[in-house]
């Protein structure tokens, strides 16, 4: 009986040694598309080549289960703040990290927005940088983005005409890692024709946030409680400017990164 | 399963089979086409008490079959296992920045070559680390005022004895210096040009084409290898999008290459391993995408399953086993990968 206890011991020891096996996650699928603004519909596509696995995804923000569709050729994107969002997943692999994109459609037509210089580390990619339809990659590298450290970002959008505005989106990278917050105040002012001078119609200040991991772009929603009609906005915004606590960075002024923004 | 593992199972019980929940899981096969492997993560039998490694930078194999580990932990720069994964000995506590590995056989004689980019310079020792030659950086290039601009990444050795040393982390250079260490010439450089480089981490002679052998040079910014001639002079490129390929290894008709990370997916662990035919067309990526090529161009490649987090070197020795060597990946030792027959 013994005898048989210290075989089996001795096979349990051998095998868990040399036979186990490990179960790996799957990497996440790549997100391709052109760029997440988009005026005619557009198509974003998904690659994963890796036999015995698929990518899962959804189109109403819930987190890609089992269940989802299965993703067999591009998507089309046709409505404002559609978010698609993938998995892998696969026989004897955990499923992969989620990856997600959100798409911007166009807003009102912006003849100019003029910024605050920007950090000459990170120029954005011209004088229309900020109204190009370019942008939303998740990448500090990426030379779409228009960089900013510690001084206030004023931005002045002159629209093609005079509009009934309800709502501003500013799309901007979050990249904690890399010192990319989103900012800590923003505030935003239209032009009274009548009485010849801008006006505040929004103001907010937003708490320090966690630390996260990623690259990330978000978008900023301004959605203001009046709406108001004008031509011209002015987009005012405070970086951070002493980093959190959780970050090893911690005092030191963040970075602020936008490359869009749109006007609703 | 095979039979013989499944017998052996079964003979545990209900105890062995609530303690091994992964013991039915699909067992995983690895690669593509004709490379496809069975990977060990537990290869190393070093005790970690006692032998631990920091960054495991490149293996090589010697004359007597021995695996040889170069890692920038001092207690035990060079650790030397047998195949099957049992450490026979180590030396070395003077190379913090050890990161290049190379072997050649000099009449006869295993000697190696340590890039250690701490100290900036290269070291060639014979196969129990006793010092032959030290090269310091190489200001007869002209290039440089000081050590510290030159970080040797990797070094070749071609068949005369000649020594091709990458600065790979310094000003991206190629230094030629003959056998006894006297320099020769210095190509590469960063530049707009095809036949510059940008992070040239590695550099090896490709002697798949026996009556003219060529250098390889990692570009590994640009996720490519670049071709040279013995003397210096471009000759092609070789893509690899999206894979930021460490040095190239040669053997047989294939040249395989640890892959640090992905484009796609930046300093997050995105990692794996590639093998290139001799026409140099990519045939498999252990743990990466399905290779694939449209109208001739090579699709982007990418981390497929976290098998890996930051490979930095392979090794493959006379079975066509690879022993995988990672970068800041939690201070892991060596992973093996057998082939898939």
């Amino acid at each position: 009986m013994m005898a048989k206890y210290i075989v089996c011991l001795f096979l349990f020891f051998t095998n868990g040694l040399v036979h186990a096996q490990d179960t790996f996650r799957l990497a996440p699928p790549l997100l391709r598309y052109k760029s997440e603004f988009f005026s005619k519909p557009m198509e974003v596509t998904l690659l994963f080549a890796q036999t015995g696995t698929a990518i899962r995804y959804t189109l109403n923000g819930n987190e890609p289960s089992e269940n989802d569709t299965i993703y067999k050729a591009p998507l089309t994107i046709n409505n404002h703040l559609t978010t698609v969002k993938a998995k892998a997943f696969g026989y004897g692999f955990l499923p992969s990290e989620t990856v997600s994109a959100t798409f911007v459609k166009d807003g009102y037509t912006i003849i100019s927005a003029t910024p605050t210089p920007p950090n000459p580390k990170y120029p954005g990619n011209g004088s229309m940088a900020l109204f190009d339809k370019e942008g939303g990659v998740a990448n500090v590298n990426s030379p779409l983005w228009l960089g900013y450290q510690k001084d206030t970002v004023a931005i002045t959008v002159y629209l093609q005409r005079k509009q009934t505005i309800s709502s501003i989106l500013l799309s901007m990278l979050q990249d904690h890692s890399a010192r990319v917050f989103l900012p800590q105040q923003v505030s935003v002012y239209y032009f009274d024709e009548r009485a010849n001078k801008f006006k505040s119609c929004f103001n907010q200040t937003n708490p320090a946030s966690a630390v996260t991991n990623g690259s990330i772009t978000k978008n900023y929603i301004i959605s203001l409680s009046k709406k108001v009609k004008t031509g011209i906005l002015k987009v005012v915004m405070v970086p951070v400017q002493s980093l959190p606590e959780k970050h090893p960075g911690h005092g030191t002024p963040g970075w602020l990164f936008i490359d869009e923004i749109k006007v609703y | 399963m095979n039979r013989r593992h499944f017998i052996k199972n079964t003979s545990l019980g209900v105890a062995g089979m609530l303690w091994q929940p992964d013991l039915f899981a699909a067992e995983t096969i690895f690669g593509h086409n004709n490379k496809r492997y069975r990977l060990n993560t537990h290869w190393s039998q070093a005790d970690v008490a006692r032998n631990p490694v920091n960054d495991c930078h490149e293996m090589v194999q010697n004359s007597q079959g021995n695996i040889m580990l170069l890692t920038n932990e001092v207690k035990n720069n060079v650790l030397i296992y047998d195949k099957g994964g049992k450490l026979l000995n180590t030396w070395g506590s003077e190379y913090p920045g050890a990161h290049g590995f190379t072997l050649f056989n000099e009449n006869g004689t295993d000697v190696l070559f340590i890039c250690d980019n701490k100290r900036h310079q290269v070291i060639k020792t014979s196969i129990d680390g006793r010092v032959l030659l030290v090269l310091d950086y190489p200001k007869e290039t002209g290039q440089y005022t000081k050590a510290e601009e030159y970080v040797p990444t990797e070094t070749a050795i071609a068949a005369n004895g000649d020594i091709y040393v990458a600065d790979g982390y310094g000003k991206d250079f190629i230094i030629q210096y003959n056998s006894a260490g006297r320099y020769i010439r210095h190509f590469g450089g960063r530049g707009a040009e095809d036949k510059y480089l940008l992070n040239a981490h590695g550099v090896c002679v490709d002697t798949r084409n026996n009556l003219k052998p060529t250098l390889i040079v990692t570009s590994r910014q640009q996720n490519a290898f670049k071709r040279y001639t013995m003397e210096g002079d471009y000759i092609e490129t070789i893509s690899l999008p999206g894979a930021w390929v460490c040095r190239p290894v040669i053997k047989g008709d294939y040249l395989y290459a640890a892959v640090l990370q992905s484009n796609s997916n930046l300093w997050k662990q995105s990692g794996f391993v590639t093998i290139l035919d001799k026409n140099n067309k990519v045939v498999s990526n252990i743990g990466g995408s399905a290779p694939g090529y449209t109208n001739g161009k090579l699709d982007e490649m990418y981390q497929t399953v976290q098998c890996f987090a930051y490979p930095h070197d392979v090794c493959i020795d006379d079975e066509e086993n690879i022993y995988i060597a990672q970068w800041n990946s939690g201070k892991v030792y060596p992973y093996k990968l057998s082939p898939v027959v």
